[in-house]
């Protein structure tokens, strides 16, 4: 019985897809929790901005959304490792080996992670960029600005995740 | 470019004034400034009062109004109706409030009568007139409410204190009754009755049947409709004058601008200092000279140190991209004006972001519609305007990468981004590297125009021949790369025997040369950023492709029902991944000049210029004005 356990599991993983695709999981996963983490705290914070100014909705919608995009990183990602395999389109599946899984699997991790963290993290500056607006409406452009430069590191994850997918 | 500013001093009489204020206003070419430390007194709160009914009405009127979507007409008046007192204006404001007011009061009331209403209806099979109820001498009549359940019971009860009893009306679980019995008997059968639940009710005595009272009620109710019905046509038909109200709120506006404006006054003359820009100099004049013959206008130069505001002249193109720079900083009057290469910029990035060709057209559409309908002014023209040119970049780069709604329909010209990633990473890099080395150009030509000779070799074109000569370093033909590197060793040489110029130890010089050297860190930092133009345009080719995808999987066995789910999911797709697209695209294109080119020459932090003006807020252009 023990054996038999043994030999599934070490059956699953030295199956090369299934760790490719447990990788684009986890980049869709986690960066989408980070990004519905992150639009949620956004949406409170605009949602109590607009229940007294609403003629500000422009300006917080824009707030409310950036945190929004990691999840959309984590998705390409997840695409371009789901083509690499040859998935989409109901095509067949190109079997590859273990190493080559565990590298997309490593391939899929730096969105993944900075995905859910940035997300959340960007939030937090968003939440204090709504709580300007609110105050100074003529200063959402600097408020935007400040919210968007947190997100250079989740672009910097995707884009390492993109070559890492591609090159390999 | 940035207009060179000059100050004006307008003397004139007293009785001049006022008509040269307006002057000035109509042709809006001086900011008045204060020269001294004074507060405005004019009295304005008419104005403001005025203004604040204007705002009642116009929410009232607002709700009466057809709406037409986005569609919005043109709002142009004459001078001459501008102008004119008419009566009609403030009435209006009278009469929206009037109506207003008289419609909410008449829904109370309605409200009140219908409660009553609903008070007698369970008395309305009484067939005697209120008053006649109590009139037996030896017997009490008596009116209430018993719980449905315990009807039976209580009429049991009544009986047998020999009462005589109907019961007139039943609704849920109360039941109307009326009841007689002995005038000594009353107490006692009350309160058994109460046991039972039974509750007391005395009606009003009036020469009245109960369903007369009720005829009267809702007769009233039914008056009071008509009247709404009316006073709702009354505020409908005062709507469609809504813009005689408009027109008060801008013409008290303008007024207000005319009596705060700062003006010097003594006993017989009137002294006006202000800004105007130096192409203007002569409507100025002009203006002045209609009003009054006795006048003295002296144009001066800044003085040193003063706050002179910002004024920008710009062609078509480079003014669309002007609220980019604003929301930043306004520009200074020592600062070159950053928005015709700014401009530039921002419309080549924005639309490699975008990408996509279908998508450019698409987006040169919406927004051509949109100021086609909606007419918008000021800063949102400008932003509308703005996206409307980067669709044609979006097109452009759309044609170079092959993108159609995410489609390749030919080979691409310069790269497919999904495969060809490293070199769309090159090609985002030059263009950052080229962005960046324009920003210490400007720098340079600003140092060069203030006679900073030094300052722009030394420390823009270091810099400048830094980054060439790696640039052409890469290059692959001998040649151009020995050149590169000797272009590129110059400029670590400049660097680092001139960046330290300024400190006077010969050690401490060397120290801010190496210093200076070690920033190029922070300038590779800065290049790199610009890899986001890669990510951003390859998630939106990616979903786009996805999208596709997606229908495709519904049309593959061709069916009227597949077809449909397929055309919906490319209008909703298609429209989603444009709509991030562009949020992507606006955010980042902006940080892109904030952070990593504004960084290299621009200061900014200037007040705009605003002339004395009409500050219209809803008229769109007034006609036939004449100064």
């Amino acid at each position: 019985m023990i054996t038999l356990i043994l030999q599934e599991s070490t059956s699953i993983f030295s199956n090369g897809v299934f760790i490719a695709i447990l990788g684009a999981g986890l980049a869709v996963l986690l960066s989408g929790i980070g990004s519905a983490i992150g639009v949620q705290m956004g949406g409170r914070a605009a949602a109590g901005v607009l229940s007294e100014k609403p003629e500000l909705f422009g300006k917080m919608i824009v707030l409310q959304a950036l945190p929004g995009t990691q999840g959309i990183y984590g998705f390409i990602v997840a695409i371009l490792v789901i083509m690499k395999l040859g998935l989409l389109g109901g095509g067949t599946v190109t079997p590859i080996d273990a190493i080559e899984g565990w590298k997309l699997f490593g391939a899929c991790m730096p969105i993944a992670i900075v995905g859910l963290i940035s997300a959340i993290i960007q939030a937090k500056t968003g939440v204090s960029a709504i709580h300007m607006t609110a105050k100074q409406p003529e200063a959402s452009a600097r408020a935007i600005t400040m919210v968007a430069l947190v997100e250079t590191y989740a672009i910097l994850a995707l884009l390492a995740s993109i070559l890492l997918v591609q090159g390999l | 470019m940035i207009v060179p500013m000059k100050k004006a001093q307008i003397v004139v009489l007293k009785e001049d004034k006022e008509k040269v204020l307006k002057n000035l206003q109509k042709s809006a070419v001086m900011m008045l400034i204060s020269s001294e430390e004074k507060e405005i007194t004019a009295d304005i709160s008419f104005e403001n009062e005025t203004l604040k009914k204007v705002e009642e009405s116009v929410k009232i009127l607002n709700n009466y109004t057809e709406k037409k979507g986005l569609v919005r007409e043109e709002f142009i008046v004459d001078y001459e109706t501008f102008t004119s007192k008419n009566p009609r204006r403030l009435e209006l404001l009278e009469l929206t409030k009037e109506a207003n007011q008289r419609i909410s009061d008449l829904k109370a009331e309605n409200e009140s009568l219908k409660a009553e209403v609903s008070f007698y209806l369970p008395w309305k099979n009484l067939t005697i007139k209120l008053d006649e109820i109590d009139s037996p001498k030896l017997a009490k009549i008596n009116l209430g409410f018993v719980p449905a359940s315990k009807v039976d019971g209580a009429l049991e009860l009544i009986s047998e204190y020999g009462g005589d009893f109907e019961v007139l009306y039943s609704q849920g679980s109360e039941t109307a009754v009326i009841f007689s019995c002995y005038i000594d008997d009353e107490a006692s059968l009350l309160k058994d009755l109460t046991n039972l639940g039974f509750s007391k009710v005395s009606l009003p005595k009036l020469p009245l049947t109960t369903s007369e009272i009720i005829d009267e009620k809702e007769t009233k109710i039914k008056e009071n409709l008509s009247e709404i019905e009316k006073l709702n046509q009354d505020l409908k038909d005062y709507s469609n004058e809504i813009k005689e109200i408009l027109l008060l709120a801008d013409k008290l506006e303008s007024e207000k601008a005319l009596k705060t404006a700062p003006v010097n006054e003594t006993h017989s003359a009137v002294y006006l200092v202000g800004w105007v820009r130096s192409d203007q100099l002569d409507l100025l004049k002009k203006a002045v000279a209609k009003a009054t013959p006795d006048y003295d206008l002296a144009i001066m130069d800044p003085e040193e140190g003063e706050v002179v505001p910002t004024a920008l002249k710009n062609n078509k193109f480079v003014s669309a991209f002007e609220p980019i720079t604003e929301m930043f900083s306004i520009p200074s009057i020592n600062d070159v004006d950053p928005n015709p290469i700014m401009g530039f910029w921002y419309w080549l990035i924005f639309g490699m972001m975008m990408g996509d060709a279908g998508y450019g057209v698409v987006l040169a559409i919406l927004m051509a519609l949109l100021i086609k309908l909606t007419k918008p002014k000021g800063t949102t023209y400008k932003m509308f305007k703005m996206f409307y040119y980067g669709a044609f970049a979006t097109i452009f780069w759309g044609i170079m990468f092959s993108s159609y709604f995410g489609y390749q329909l030919h080979k691409p010209i310069l790269l497919n981004p999904q495969i060809d990633i490293m070199k769309y990473l090159v090609v985002s890099i030059i263009v950052g590297a080229l962005h960046i080395i324009s920003g210490f150009l400007v720098k340079a030509y600003g140092d060069f125009k203030d006679g900073r000779f030094v300052d722009a070799i030394f420390d823009n074109f270091a810099w400048v021949f830094f980054l060439m000569g790696i640039g052409l370093y890469f290059i692959p033909n001998e040649m151009v790369s020995k050149v590169g590197l000797a272009l590129a060793i110059t400029g670590v040489v400049l660097i680092v025997f001139t960046h330290g110029r300024k400190n006077k130890n010969i050690f401490a010089k060397l120290g801010g040369g190496l210093y200076s050297l070690y920033n190029s860190v922070n300038i590779f930092s800065d290049i790199l950023s610009y890899s986001r133009i890669l990510a951003l345009s390859l998630s939106s080719a990616i979903i786009g492709m996805v999208m596709n995808t997606l229908a495709e999987l519904f049309t593959q066995n061709p069916s009227v029902f597949g077809i449909i789910i397929a055309a919906v999911i490319y209008i909703i797709g298609h429209a989603f991944n444009l709509a991030m697209g562009l949020l992507s695209a606006y955010v980042h294109d902006s940080r892109l000049q904030y952070i990593e080119f504004f960084s290299k020459f621009y200061e900014g932090g200037g007040v705009q210029f605003k002339p004395l003006s009409m500050n219209l807020k809803h008229i769109d252009k007034i006609e036939k004005v004449e100064i």
